[in-house]
C-alpha cells in the first residue's frame, strides 16, 4: 500500500512542477533543445537558447558553445571575445586554442594577447595545435624559413614541406618594379603590361598608340594639319595613360599576387582546420 | 483490476494529457508569432514543438509552420526543406496534396521553371489529382508568369474561371511590353531609332549624331581616296558607335520589359487577393 501511495506520488511530482513552469522551457530543455539546434547547424538559435540559460546561470561550459556558435557562424569578433574570458577557465586550453584560431581569421596581429594565453598547457596535444598555429602566423608575417623552422619540430613532414614553400613565398614575395614597369612602356608603348604578364592590354595599347601616331603622321604629311592634331594629341593621351597604366597595372600585380598568397595559405589552414582538433569544436555532438 | 491501480492508471493518463496540452499551446505559441510576423521566432518555436513532440503528433503542423515561416522570411531552400519533411511525415491525402503544392509555391518563388513544370506534369498525369487539375493548372499559370511568359500565362489562367482578373493583366502586360528584336531591327536600319521606340531619347538623338558625324568624315576620307584614313575612322569610331547603337538598343527594351515584368509583380504582391506564390 506504501508503494502504491509512494508511486501516486512520484506521479503527480512532474505535475505539480510542470504547473509553475513550462515544461519545455526548463534549462535542462533548453539545453537539450540548444544542443539539438547545434547538430542541426542552426547556430543563431542554438546561441540564443545557450544565451538565455546562461544568462540566468552562468556556466563556462554554455559560454564555450556560445563562443562556438559565433565561430560556426564566422562572427570571430564574438566568438574571440568569448574565448578570451574562458581562458582560466575548466576550458581555458581549448578556449585559449580557439581565441588563436579566431584572431588568426580576423587577420588581426595575434601577438596583441598571445602572451596572456600562451602559457603551459597541461593537453600536450593541444599545445601542439597552438604552437603550430602560432608558427602559422609567423609565416603569414614573413618571417623567414631559416628561423621559422629552428623554432619547431611540431609539423609532419608533408606540412613541412608545405609551409617551407609558403615560408619562403611570404618572406621574399615575387614582386614587379611599377617604375620598372612604366620606364618599359615609355620606351615601347605596352612593354611594361607585358612585364606584369598583362599581355592583352599590352598588345592592344601598341596596336592603339602606333595606329594613331601614324594616322597623326599621315595627316600631317598629307597637310590635314587639324587632323594631324587631332590624332597627334590621341596619341599622346594614349602614350601617357599607357605609361600609368603600367605603373598601375605593377601595383596591382602585386597586390594580386599578395592577396593570391594570403588565400592559398588560408584553404591550407582552412583543410587542416587551423590545426585545431575538430572535437574540441563540438564536432562530436 | 484493483481500484488502486485504475487510480494509478488514471493519474498516469492525466499526466500523458497534461504533456499534450504543453504541446498543444506550444503550436498555439508558434503559430501566433507566425500571425505576428516574427517569423524568426515562430520557427524556434516550431523546432522546439517538434524536438519535444516524440510521439510525432504534431510533426507534420511543426514541420508545415516552419516551412511557411522560411518562405516569409525568404529563405527559400530551407522552406522546401522543410515542406519537404511535412510531405514525407503527411497522413491524409489533403496534407500530402497542400505540402505539394506549398513546396511549388516555393519554387516558383525560387525561379525553378522548368522544376515546377515537371512536378505539375507529374502530378496531373497521377490519377489521385484528377480533381485537383484546376489548382494544378493555377500554378502552372504563375509558373509562367514568374518566368515572364506572360502570354502562356494568359493562356492558362484562361482556362480557368476563378483567374480571369489574372488572365486580363497578362494579357496587359503583353501589351505593354517592347519587342527586342524591333528595336534592334529599327536601330539597324536607323541609327537612335531603338532607343526613341524605347523612350530614350536623348540616347537616341546622341546615338544618331554620333553615326552621322563619324559616316560623314568615313565617307569623306574614302572620297578623297585617303583609304587607311577612312578604314581607321570607320572601324575605330564608326562601327564602334553603330554596334554601340544595337546594343543600347537592345538593352533599353530589355530594362524596360524588366521593369514592366517587377511592377506587375510588385503590383500582383501588394493587391492581388487571390492565393499567390
Amino acid at each position: 500500500m506504501r508503494t502504491f501511495y509512494f508511486l501516486i506520488l512520484l506521479s503527480l511530482f512532474p505535475i505539480l512542477l510542470l504547473s509553475q513552469e513550462s515544461e519545455l522551457f526548463t534549462p535542462e530543455k533548453r539545453k537539450a533543445f540548444a544542443d539539438y539546434l547545434f547538430c542541426e547547424k542552426d547556430y543563431l538559435r542554438a546561441s540564443e537558447e545557450y544565451e538565455a540559460i546562461n544568462s540566468a546561470a552562468k556556466n563556462d561550459s554554455l559560454s564555450y558553445y556560445i563562443g562556438l556558435c559565433f565561430l560556426k557562424m564566422n562572427d570571430y569578433e564574438r566568438a574571440k571575445d568569448h574565448f578570451f574570458l574562458l581562458r582560466n577557465s575548466f576550458l581555458g586550453e581549448e578556449s585559449r586554442l580557439l581565441f588563436l584560431k579566431t584572431s588568426f581569421m580576423l587577420n588581426k596581429n595575434i601577438d596583441v594577447k598571445t602572451d596572456s594565453v600562451s602559457i603551459q598547457f597541461v593537453n600536450k596535444d593541444l599545445e601542439t595545435s597552438f604552437r603550430r598555429l602560432e608558427l602559422a602566423a609567423q609565416i603569414k608575417a614573413g618571417m623567414s624559413q631559416t628561423n621559422l623552422f629552428s623554432l619547431s619540430n611540431d609539423f609532419e613532414e608533408s606540412d613541412t614541406q608545405i609551409l617551407k614553400s609558403f615560408a619562403e613565398n611570404f618572406s621574399h614575395p615575387q614582386r614587379k618594379s611599377p617604375l620598372a614597369a612604366a620606364l618599359f612602356s615609355a620606351i615601347i608603348p605596352g612593354a611594361g603590361k607585358i612585364y606584369t604578364k598583362n599581355y592583352g592590354d599590352g598588345i592592344t595599347s601598341f596596336i592603339v598608340t602606333g595606329l594613331f601616331a601614324f594616322l597623326a603622321y599621315d595627316n600631317f604629311q598629307a597637310n590635314h594639319n587639324t587632323r594631324g592634331w587631332i590624332f597627334a594629341g590621341l596619341t599622346a593621351f594614349f602614350y601617357s595613360g599607357n605609361v600609368y597604366g603600367s605603373y598601375i597595372s605593377a601595383r596591382n600585380y602585386n597586390l594580386e599576387r599578395e592577396e593570391k598568397l594570403k588565400n592559398e595559405f588560408d584553404s591550407y589552414l582552412n583543410s587542416k582546420n587551423y590545426f585545431v582538433p575538430k572535437e574540441i569544436e563540438g564536432s562530436y555532438k | 483490476m484493483k481500484p488502486r491501480w485504475l487510480l494509478f492508471i488514471l493519474v498516469i493518463y492525466f499526466q500523458q494529457g497534461f504533456t499534450q496540452t504543453q504541446l498543444e499551446s506550444q503550436l498555439a505559441f508558434a503559430e501566433s508569432l507566425f500571425a505576428e510576423e516574427k517569423y524568426f521566432d515562430a520557427i524556434t518555436e516550431a523546432k522546439r514543438l517538434a524536438f519535444f513532440d516524440s510521439a510525432n503528433q504534431y510533426s507534420f503542423k511543426s514541420n508545415k509552420l516552419i516551412g511557411e515561416s522560411y518562405r516569409q522570411g525568404g529563405k527559400l531552400s530551407e522552406a522546401v526543406h522543410y515542406f519537404t519533411k511535412a510531405e514525407i511525415i503527411s497522413k491524409t491525402k489533403v496534407e500530402f496534396f497542400s505540402t505539394k503544392i506549398e513546396i511549388i509555391k516555393v519554387n516558383i518563388l525560387r525561379r525553378a521553371f522548368s522544376l515546377v513544370n515537371h512536378q505539375l506534369d507529374e502530378m496531373e498525369k497521377d490519377e489521385k489529382y484528377k480533381t485537383d487539375s484546376s489548382t494544378l493548372q493555377y500554378w502552372r499559370g504563375w509558373n509562367f508568369l514568374f518566368h515572364d511568359d506572360w502570354e502562356r500565362a494568359a493562356e492558362v489562367f484562361g482556362k480557368i474561371d476563378s483567374a480571369a482578373t489574372l488572365k486580363n493583366i497578362c494579357e496587359e502586360v503583353q501589351k505593354k511590353k517592347y519587342s527586342v528584336n524591333f528595336a534592334k531591327g529599327i536601330s539597324v536600319v536607323l541609327p537612335g531609332a531603338g532607343q526613341f521606340y524605347t523612350g530614350n531619347y536623348v540616347s537616341g538623338i546622341l546615338s544618331l549624331g554620333w553615326n552621322v558625324l563619324f559616316g560623314y568624315l568615313t565617307v569623306q576620307a574614302f572620297s578623297a581616296e585617303r583609304v587607311f584614313d577612312g578604314m581607321a575612322v570607320g572601324t575605330i569610331l564608326w562601327l564602334r558607335f553603330y554596334n554601340g547603337n544595337l546594343s543600347n538598343a537592345e538593352k533599353f527594351a530589355v530594362e524596360k520589359n524588366e521593369l514592366i515584368k517587377n511592377e506587375t509583380l510588385d503590383f500582383l504582391q501588394k493587391n492581388y487577393q487571390g492565393l499567390k506564390p
